[in-house]
């Protein structure tokens, strides 16, 4: 039997990388350059895939084809996918935890209104235009600049008046006196937000100066863009792949490979960072969980409640935070999918008002519209 | 009349295109009938499953052959990859839908199937989708089915061999249907049947009435059992039948009355085919308002304005009812809003059409002739072929490789950000590579550069004052030209 009553839990995965200009608003209490760094999951991360539950039998009963074994176990309750290897090691070091059973309160399964409502932080699809780590990072004293890893500008981060990404090819940019004659036609037509970026372009910073973009390097681009002291505070990454309908796996295969990603990501970042893994909070973010029972395919259908995996020396302690629902059928939500009773925005507010040095109350009001999102800031992570 | 008209719906003009003295009937003609183009060569939708089964066949039987080397195994399958041209004909198919933009007499049908290639994306989940069968299904599906009613091209595209494998609506399969109460009754049923819900919610959310229509999971649910039965047509476990790619199978399919959206299909009093009961909940979803505001809007943030306004809307919402979803009319009814509002000239433009522009407007021949395309040996990796598909991936906007099913999103925060203003740069600068000689000889140069701006710009001396500047040489001004927000927007 579950007795694992609102155990503090985190899960982690990593999609596109966002960085944003430091100046934290903090600044004056605190001389520590704190950063976040936020994995979007995208497709539907299956949370009991990455977080099985090992003390309830009706998992494997629901899993026939898809169960995991050789779990690494995390407490009595619960272990990790076998492919979370480093942040299974970062448990042991009071580095990692994950909050489970939790998920953004959406529920209509669909990927595209879900993504947009993982990045904006809204209860209606559609309806914001900016994203709760812009909106964020726009209460910060100086207003960071944002940079994401990926060659789209993730709607996560927009809202912040200085949003940058990074993505490089191998083609040589052109002359700086071409870009700078260009940006003032920009100036001159009044298209701010093209002379903005074509600025951004022009004074690049020499840790940008890669061409690579596999998820290793940009991760090490990440990491080492971070650490600066003047560097942005915020990354973004993206990770695709999460939509398991058919040919899921269980130790090997689809899901288990995307997981195997995000392990790395987090294991590089960790290895780059060195001394700023400590002043780092790295956390996952997806659309929603999948159905706990196995479908025809051997996949998962969309469902509703999921995990977040947590990494970073910003985190109170290892722990599995969650108000468990169980798998009994009606503890289902509409008798098919793991239910979620932690908002997964609380999550994500107090991690923003811990790295960022905000009050919760502003950043309930200003980023979250006064919704009901809880502060979790004192189970969570270190003051 | 704004000279920008030809780049709002079509692709600008060429150097040596005329001017058309009816612009409104020049565009509007195009859309009654559905032109040859030039096919390089490549090979049907058909044979290129074959080709991809092949390939997967071949692949399956590497792995029991080097199954003790890894190393052996990556090389081998690289070999076999090469062989049936794995990266060949997804380049070939690039050119195929490029050629035609530029060469053909219809470049505003073109740039409309292109709106609708977008529409209907279908996403690589593997199996040689991207490779093999996105570029043909948006040449045999929805190109060759966008003369007829809309509804007609929802169907086609929803049975299109390469949409069904995309949204696994093969592995639906209907808990009542004749083959879970045949397993059952042998006693052989091992409990695996289950509905896959993922295309029949892309049906409704993103092809047809979108989720503005309120529909619930229950109708997502119904709107699965109808689409049971319709597959991919696999004759062993992995591997297509490339004659007969699609199928409908009655065994698989959920029996009994559905209700989707308050309506009700095959009741006991009110019989429909099992095969027709998609096509009959397909054509009450097309007619719905839901349906036509959806795509109506669509259409206008494509073409017309990020923020169309309502009045622009409701014109083609009104065009759509009156001509009872007539593609045609409705095409015209799109260019005719672009015609007589050249006040809507900020839409900005997404690569694939920014690059197709350039090269139209300035005569830029990065294409393959037909002849050096297929000059391969197969054996080889196609560093020549491959071309387009890394321009493309580069500019962020191959439109065979969907991240998502919806598609690319058309609205200008997708598409300014300094990576990608970078890409349009360096590929600005490289355009001038591509030039004809004589077009970049140091004489001509600015004679022609001017011709093509006057051609279809209505500031042309501005245009001017701004890219020939005192240190300028050619790279540089066709860098700057190609990147000025009248080249960027339209």
């Amino acid at each position: 039997m579950i007795n694992c009553t609102r155990r503090s839990f985190l899960k982690g995965g990593l999609a596109t990388l966002f960085f944003s200009g430091l100046p934290f608003p903090g600044l004056a209490e605190s001389k520590r350059k704190k950063n976040i760094i936020v994995i979007m999951l995208r497709g539907g991360m299956d949370g009991l895939t990455a977080i099985p539950v090992i003390s309830d039998p009706s998992l494997k009963k629901m899993r026939k084809n898809i169960i995991i074994d050789d779990v690494l176990k995390l407490n009595s309750d619960f272990a990790l996918h076998p492919k979370l290897k480093t942040f299974h090691e970062l448990f042991q070091q009071k580095k990692a935890a994950f909050v489970h059973a939790t998920s953004i309160p959406y529920t209509g399964r669909s990927h595209f209104e879900g993504q947009d409502l993982m990045e904006t932080g809204s209860l209606t699809p559609y309806a914001s235009k900016t994203g709760w780590l812009g909106r964020g990072l726009n209460l910060t004293n100086n207003k960071l600049d944002g940079l994401a890893l990926a060659l789209p500008m993730p709607l996560i981060l927009r809202g912040s008046p200085k949003n940058n990404n990074f993505y490089p090819s191998n083609k040589k940019i052109p002359h700086n006196k071409i870009l700078s004659e260009i940006k003032s036609i920009y100036e001159a037509k009044e298209e701010s937000e093209l002379a903005r970026n074509i600025d951004l372009i022009i004074n690049r910073p020499i840790s940008m100066l890669v061409n690579d973009t596999n998820l290793q390097t940009l991760s090490e681009v990440a990491a080492k863009t971070l650490r600066a002291n003047n560097g942005p505070n915020v990354a973004v990454f993206d990770i695709e792949g999460f939509d398991t309908h058919s040919a899921q796996g269980d130790i090997e295969g689809k899901h288990a490979e995307h997981l195997s990603e995000v392990d790395s990501v987090v294991g590089t970042l960790q290895q780059y960072l060195q001394d700023a893994f400590d002043d780092t909070l790295i956390l996952t973010v997806t659309e929603f969980g999948r159905t706990v029972g196995e479908n025809a395919g051997r996949g998962t259908e969309h469902g509703y409640g999921s995990s977040i995996l947590m990494a970073g020396g910003l985190l109170k302690k290892s722990q599995v935070y969650t108000d468990w629902p169980g798998l009994n059928q009606n503890n289902l939500f509409e008798g098919r999918d793991l239910n979620s009773t932690i908002d997964a925005r609380s999550v994500y507010a107090s991690a923003m008002a811990t790295v960022f040095d905000l009050d919760f109350e502003l950043v309930k009001k200003e980023v979250f519209w006064n919704e009901d999102v809880k502060d979790l800031s004192s189970q969570l992570f270190k003051s | 009349m704004s000279k920008a008209f030809f780049r709002k719906i079509a692709f600008g003009l060429g150097p040596n295109d005329e001017i058309p003295s009816d612009p409104l009937s020049w565009a509007q003609s195009q859309f009654d009938e559905i032109h040859e183009i030039d096919l390089m060569g490549a090979p049907s939708l058909s044979e290129q499953i074959k080709l991809s089964s092949k390939m997967r066949e071949t692949e399956d039987n590497l792995t029991v052959k080097f199954k003790h080397s890894a190393v052996e195994y990556e090389e081998a399958r690289e070999i076999n990859w090469r062989k049936h041209g794995n990266e060949f004909y997804p380049g070939l198919e690039l050119h195929i839908r490029h050629k035609a933009a530029l060469q053909s007499k219809q470049p505003a049908f073109e740039r409309m199937f292109h709106f609708w290639t977008n529409h209907f994306a279908v996403i690589d989940a593997g199996g040689g989708l991207k490779s093999f069968a996105i570029g043909p299904y948006q040449r045999e599906v929805i190109r060759k089915n966008l003369t007829g009613s809309f509804s007609n091209l929802v169907k086609q595209a929803t049975i299109g061999y390469a949409m069904l494998e995309s949204l696994d609506n093969g592995d639906s399969i209907g808990p009542n249907s004749t083959y879970v109460r045949q397993e059952k009754v042998g006693g052989y049923y091992n409990g695996d049947a289950a509905l896959n819900e993922n295309h029949a919610r892309e049906l409704l959310e993103l092809h047809t009435v979108s989720p503005a229509a309120g529909y619930t999971q229950e109708d997502v649910i119904q709107l699965s059992k109808v689409m049971t039965g319709w597959k991919a047509n696999y004759y062993k476990s992995d591997y297509v039948d490339w004659k007969n790619p699609v199928k409908f199978d009655p065994f698989i399919h959920e029996p009994k009355e559905k209700k989707i959206l308050g309506k009700t299909y095959n009741s006991k009093d009110s019989k429909i085919n099992a095969k027709d009961q998609l096509f009959a909940v397909i054509d009450d979803l097309c007619a719905s308002d839901h349906c036509r505001r959806f795509i109506s809007t669509k259409l206008c943030k494509y073409f017309i304005d990020d923020n169309p306004s309502p009045e622009v809307i409701q014109y083609v919402m009104d065009t759509w009812k009156q001509s009872d979803g007539d593609l045609p009319t409705i095409h015209k009814a799109v260019v005719e809003i672009a015609f007589k509002n050249p006040q809507f000239n900020r839409k900005f433009l997404m690569p694939e059409t920014w690059w197709l522009q350039a090269s139209k407007m300035l005569d830029i021949e990065f294409l393959m002739t037909k002849e050096s395309f297929w000059k391969h040996d197969f054996r080889r990796w196609p560093e020549a072929q491959f071309q387009i598909t890394r321009l493309m991936e580069d500019l962020g906007h191959h439109p065979f490789d969907f991240k998502q099913p919806n598609g690319y999103m058309d609205n200008e925060e997708e598409w300014i950000s300094p990576e990608m203003m970078i890409r349009r740069l360096v590929y600005a600068k490289d355009s001038f590579n591509y030039f004809k000689s004589d077009n970049a000889k140091k004489d001509n140069f600015r004679d022609f550069l001017v011709t093509a701006i006057n051609k279809n710009f209505d500031n042309p001396d501005e245009i001017a004052n701004e890219i020939f500047t005192e240190n300028s040489f050619s790279s540089k001004i066709v860098t700057t030209f190609l990147n000025l927000p009248e080249v960027l927007r339209v």
